[in-house]
């Protein structure tokens, strides 16, 4: 029976988390890594996929109630991983930076990311991610241990935890869109 | 003034107009919309050997110029965002030698970046597009500048720094007969 809030009832999964949460294994391994960095690698793909023969309005539809629509999923994972890519660069050319964070809302609601196809962004992840896999896999132990400092989390985040993240994030977005289209039926 | 070299600065350098008008941001928008063509035509059959011969003598690469304007403007566009989703936000400056020298920037084939800026152009022009005077005189802090910047002037700016780089290339190819 529906709940008058429009609350889910407690044991349907929360649309946001398709995935689950990510979380960092107590001691983090090369297999850790290499898994971590595939899922970098392939989500460009994944992402085009998920996307691919959607219509406008489909492209328009918000992944759940009150959500992001399709496309400003597509966009803010390119703005995202620009960001990430960013960081890391700034972590293996300066000692512990301080990183700059942004508004995601904010991002997502400018003009472009509201509106524009997913092309521009799926393209940009095509190199953007074969890139920053390229630059991943000459890492070495030391420089996989570096790190940034992202002001609001108010600590040292290591490389590999980035990485880890990261190959969570990407996933994360691309299965909204895979169970939006799932429980539509598209 | 000093002499400029002209293989360095084969467009030479930014002249900011005063003042700017409608007119030069459209220029500007559509200089940056024209820039991933530009970019990849600049270096269309190139053969490795050719894409890892510095500019010039003591430059970077072909292969790390591309390289650069991708990181450069991807730099780029995440500022804009800052400046039209915060107050004034102080950005975060990067080191483009030691970016240069990282390794995807010295051995990675030049595809990669060209597609970033394709894509990361299209959507910059697009949000250009929309923009109002309210947000053209928008700014953000450049804390080595230390300078307040417009994102009008940033756009001219950023659409010299491609067509810069574009030209060094160019410039190359002509005086090797590529």
């Amino acid at each position: 029976m529906p709940n008058p809030e429009g609350e889910r009832p407690a044991n349907a999964p929360d649309p946001r988390y398709p995935i689950g949460h990510f979380e960092v294994p107590g001691s983090i391994t090369t297999a850790h890594r290499d898994g971590w960095v595939g899922r970098i690698a392939a989500q460009p793909e994944r992402l085009r996929r998920a996307v691919a023969g959607l219509t406008n309005a489909q492209l328009d539809t918000p992944y759940r109630d009150g959500g992001w629509t399709v496309r400003q999923v597509v966009h803010h994972v390119a703005d995202s991983h620009l960001n990430a890519y960013t960081r890391l660069r700034l972590a293996l050319t300066e000692d512990a930076p301080t990183i700059k964070p942004y508004d995601e809302a904010r991002w997502a609601a400018l003009e472009d990311a509201r509106r524009m196809p997913p092309g521009p962004s799926l393209s940009l992840l095509d190199g953007l991610h074969a890139r920053w896999t390229a630059l991943l896999e000459t890492l070495g132990e030391a420089e996989w241990a570096r790190t940034f400092v992202h002001p609001a989390l108010g600590r040292a985040m290591a490389l590999d935890e980035a990485a880890g993240m990261y190959a969570w994030h990407g996933d994360h977005h691309a299965a909204h869109i895979e169970s939006l289209r799932e429980r539509k039926g598209w | 003034m000093p002499d400029l070299d002209p293989v360095r600065y084969p467009i030479g350098v930014f002249a900011l107009p005063e003042p700017v008008t409608a007119a030069h941001r459209a220029g500007w928008t559509r200089a940056l919309a024209d820039l991933p063509a530009r970019l990849r035509q600049s270096v269309a059959g190139l053969d490795d050997a050719q894409l890892d011969t510095p500019y010039r003598e003591g430059g970077w690469t072909v292969r790390q110029v591309v390289h650069h304007v991708a990181d450069a403007h991807q730099n780029l566009s995440i500022r804009f965002r800052l400046a039209l989703t915060e107050d004034g936000p102080t950005v975060r400056p990067f080191d483009e030698n030691m970016w240069a020298e990282l390794p995807d920037a010295r051995t990675f084939p030049t595809e990669a970046s060209l597609a970033v800026v394709d894509g990361l152009h299209a959507r910059l022009a697009a949000l250009l597009g929309t923009l109002g005077e309210a947000e053209w005189a928008r700014t953000f802090y450049h804390p080595v500048q230390q300078k307040h910047l417009r994102l009008d002037e940033i756009a001219g700016r950023y659409a010299w720094h491609g067509d810069h780089h574009a030209a060094q290339i160019e410039a190359l190819r002509g005086r090797m007969g590529w």
